[in-house]
């Protein structure tokens, strides 16, 4: 028997400014557990503009795999991390919209590196915007933006 | 939510002690995987199995623990105990159709179903997508019973009058569902997702019966044929 506290661990890896987890066992409840305090404890601990989960290593998802792994989104998504899900099995795919079972408000990108770019780009996306505020200090900008309104 | 350490009636399938005898001297992940291979290497079923599939089991074990570990001490003491393991598993020696069942007993035993159920999906023939579909389904019934009803057995068999096919016969003696129809009319959806499960499962199989009688237990019975 195991002793407790001898949940396996998944790994949380920050680069650049995402947290990357990459899910290659089988879930189990108190792994989940574990896995949604790790990743709100890392999110406040390393502040990261996007979170990656790759699950390329998972062979099977049934309706409580899929729950935990959108549960852990949807709570990075509150926290104010964008998030993606990759690498998902194209039986997997197939299984789950028979059982009619999407991930709804999650996103997805094909691969680790795909997720990781939609990321990267959102996230300079979100910065150019912020900078785009900085315009409105520009009277000129201002007005160019309103003249635009008016054509509209 | 329950905890695997504190999960009490875990069972002692064979499959279940053999593992446990090869956890003596490899890590769960390890010993999962060369009993695994054995079995596969072997050709033996569990459930079906006469000496000679035992003895020939035994061999391949003691082979592959040969590679894997090195203290001989250890390896020998491993040893042993899975031909005492092998030894008292009362195993059926005459098995015509191919039949497997798990005990679920922890949350462990629901990954070992539905490995167990692919590797039988996969004997019969089934492609590979209806393989993870029917582990799908195994993963959904061995996980509702480890969640409402503590234990119970999964029963994978592989059916062979006509159509071939699988049959997955989940048996607890839980509390029961109260409104079968209820939850598999898409009405219905508990905390944990139940009712997705279900409908889910049934939609993935041809056959899908569901019996239950509330404080009894419940036996969902599930089928799918190979096109």
């Amino acid at each position: 028997m195991r002793a407790s506290g001898d949940v396996v661990r998944i790994p949380i890896i920050k680069l650049h400014g995402n947290l990357i987890i990459s899910i290659q066992v089988a879930l189990s409840d108190p792994m989940v557990q574990r896995l949604k305090d790790d990743v709100t404890e890392q999110i406040e601990l390393t502040r990261p503009s996007g979170m990656a989960i790759d699950i390329s290593g998972i062979d099977l998802m049934d309706s409580y795999i899929s729950r935990a792994i959108r549960d852990v989104c949807i709570m990075a998504g509150l926290m104010g991390v964008r998030t993606v899900i990759s690498g998902m099995d194209p039986m997997i795919a197939i299984t789950l919209v028979e059982m009619d079972m999407g991930l709804e408000g999650v996103r997805t990108a094909r691969d680790l590196e795909g997720g990781l770019a939609l990321l990267d780009a959102e996230a300079a996306l979100a910065e150019a915007e912020s900078g785009d505020l900085a315009v409105f200090d520009d009277p000129e900008a201002v007005s160019l933006e309103l003249d635009e309104t008016w054509l509209t | 939510m329950t905890d695997i350490q504190t999960s009490s009636g875990g069972t002692a399938g064979l499959e279940a002690r053999l593992l446990r005898a090869l956890e003596s001297c490899l890590d769960r992940p390890s010993a999962q995987g060369t009993l695994r291979l054995c079995l596969s290497m072997a050709r033996v079923d569990l459930q079906a199995a006469s000496a000679g599939d035992g003895e020939r089991l035994l061999k391949c074990l003691q082979h592959s623990l040969q590679a894997v570990v090195p203290d001989p001490g250890r390896r020998e003491a491993c040893a042993a105990e899975l031909a005492e393991v092998l030894a008292s598993g009362a195993v059926a020696t005459e098995g015509a159709s191919r039949r497997v069942e798990v005990a679920i007993g922890e949350e462990y035993d629901i990954v070992q179903a539905r490995a167990i159920g692919r590797d039988v999906a996969t004997d019969l023939g089934f492609s590979p997508t209806m393989q993870v579909k029917i582990a799908t389904v195994i993963s959904e019934l061995a996980r509702n019973i480890f969640a409402y009803a503590g234990t119970g057995t999964i029963a994978i068999t592989g059916l062979d009058d006509g159509q071939p096919g699988i049959e997955i016969v989940a048996t607890d003696d839980g509390p029961g569902v109260a409104d079968v129809d209820l939850v598999l009319s898409g009405d219905y959806e508990s905390r944990t997702g139940l009712g997705i499960g279900l409908r889910g499962s049934k939609k993935l199989m041809d056959e899908f019966v569901i019996e239950s009688t509330p404080g009894k237990g419940t036996t969902v019975c599930a089928r799918k044929y190979r096109e």
